[in-house]
Order: C-alpha cells, then sequence, then structure tokens
C-alpha cells in the first residue's frame, strides 16, 4: 500500500458522500494540491458518490492515491457494464461530462482480480 | 485469543477504511469518522467520545503495532441495533506490555471510559483488534 492511499468500502448509502469526499479531501490537501483542484477533486468525488451506488453490489469501493501530481480514484468492482454506465451517469444537461470534463484522465477497465474499475486522475497543474 | 462465541460481527460493515499505519493517517480516520457522524446524525458529545476514543486506537497501532517498519491500520463500523461498533484493525505485534513505551498508557482506560464496551482480541486471520460500542441517541438510531 503506497503511502499516500486509502481504501474505502462503504456500504451504499448517504454515507458513501460524506465519509469519501472528507477522505479525498484530507489526502489531497496533504499533498498540497491546490484550492481550485480541491474543489475539483470534490465536484469529481460528489459524482462518483452520486451515482457509483447504481452500478455496485451494495458496497461501494474506491481507492484512493494521492502523489506530488494529483489524486486518483478508482472505484472497483462495478457490476458489468458499471463502468461505462458510472461514467455515462456524469453527464449534466448542459454542462456534459463532469468527470471528462473536470479530469485530467477517465479510464474504463479490468482490475488485475478479474473486476470492472473505473479510474479517474486529476492532475494538480492541469495538463 | 479468538472473538467470544455471541460477539460475530456482521458480513458487511457499513464502512471499512484501510491506509497505511502513519501518524499523518490518524487525522484522515478521524475526518472519516466525523463524516460518518454527521451522516448518521449522531448527537455532538457522542461524535466526540467516538472519535477521541478511535483516534486513541489508531495512535496505538501507529506507535506500537509495527516497531520494524509499516503496516496496514484498518477501522471498520457496524451500525446495528442504535449502536455503533467500530473495531480498529492491525497486523503488528498484537497487545502487549511494553517497558519501553513511549506513552503514559492512558489510551485503553480512556477508550474503556468514553465507550459503552470495549474488547481486546484477535479475528479469525490472528489480526489485533480493538473493538468498541457506542450507544447512540434515538436520534442516530432512527
Amino acid at each position: 500500500m503506497a503511502a499516500n492511499e486509502a481504501k474505502l468500502e462503504i456500504r451504499s448509502g448517504p454515507l458513501v458522500g460524506a465519509v469519501l469526499s472528507r477522505v479525498v479531501g484530507m489526502l489531497a490537501a496533504r499533498a498540497l494540491c491546490p484550492i481550485d483542484r480541491l474543489d475539483d477533486a470534490l465536484l469529481i468525488t460528489d459524482a462518483i458518490a452520486a451515482h457509483a451506488p447504481d452500478y455496485t453490489n451494495g458496497q461501494v469501493t474506491v481507492t484512493v492515491t494521492a502523489d506530488d501530481d494529483g489524486i486518483t480514484l478508482v472505484v472497483s468492482p462495478l457490476r458489468a457494464n458499471g463502468a461505462k454506465g458510472l461514467l455515462a451517469a456524469a453527464e449534466l444537461p448542459g454542462v456534459g461530462n463532469v468527470l471528462e470534463r473536470v479530469a485530467d484522465d477517465v479510464e474504463t477497465g479490468t482490475s488485475a482480480e478479474g473486476a470492472e474499475q473505473l479510474t479517474v486522475r486529476l492532475a494538480f497543474v492541469p495538463a | 485469543m479468538a472473538r467470544p462465541p455471541g460477539t460475530e460481527l456482521p458480513d458487511i460493515p457499513d464502512l471499512s477504511l484501510t491506509l497505511p499505519a502513519r501518524a499523518e493517517n490518524v487525522a484522515v480516520v478521524r475526518h472519516a469518522i466525523g463524516g460518518l457522524g454527521e451522516a448518521l446524525d449522531v448527537d455532538d458529545q457522542t461524535l466526540s467520545d467516538v472519535k477521541l476514543a478511535v483516534t486513541e486506537a489508531c495512535t496505538n497501532t501507529v506507535v506500537h503495532a509495527y516497531p520494524e517498519g509499516e503496516g496496514p491500520l484498518e477501522v471498520i463500523a457496524y451500525l446495528h441495533d442504535a449502536r455503533l461498533m467500530i473495531v480498529v484493525r492491525d497486523e503488528g505485534l498484537g497487545i502487549v506490555p511494553r517497558t519501553d513505551s513511549p506513552g503514559l498508557g492512558l489510551g485503553l482506560p480512556l477508550i474503556a471510559t468514553l465507550a459503552e464496551s470495549l474488547e481486546l482480541g484477535t479475528d479469525e486471520g490472528r489480526r489485533t483488534e480493538v473493538r468498541m460500542t457506542f450507544r447512540l441517541g434515538e436520534q442516530a438510531a432512527a
């Protein structure tokens, strides 16, 4: 486990947003994330917390890793087609896809254990 | 020391947070517990007690569990029957007396005072556990 990493498993419901946003905020702040990007990180966190429960089996698992250059959130395991579903759910009318617009890198894929996953990377200095 | 019969934990916790057992991560756990309390509408006094007790348990892990290096610190929370059970778990030495302890030895007595119940033991994987139970008010239990 990396020095600035946390793995969160939260039962779907009101705990997801409340706890995930605090952990992301703490790790990002500790990695000296600029304040405007901290706001972006919490926007991404809110989008994941709002929609991830619809694509998991009752429990949302997120691994958060912060380094000198940015913060990465990996949401896994997700149900079949859950990664693409979660990404599509972040679409807002008139705004576009929140995750794709705010994050520097968004990837759908498969974890080493074979589960679907969504990876969202936010750089502290935008590319 | 295995968990006594009748004190088994539910299969799926409401919250599990795993981090490296480092001093700076105690604040992350404390903050996460604050979020848990807010979402559950736990009253301020009870939440303050929970945060202090969990902080003490996590600090014990950071200070004592891994003298030769670093390992995981896991905090697990279960909400059941108007009670919040929090387990602080590590893969370290276990709870043993230390003549060279840098602390005052007040951590566990303080937790015992703050919590409704306190158990020390190991899980099935022989990981060290500090299990604390807090009674929640009617508002939070609803």
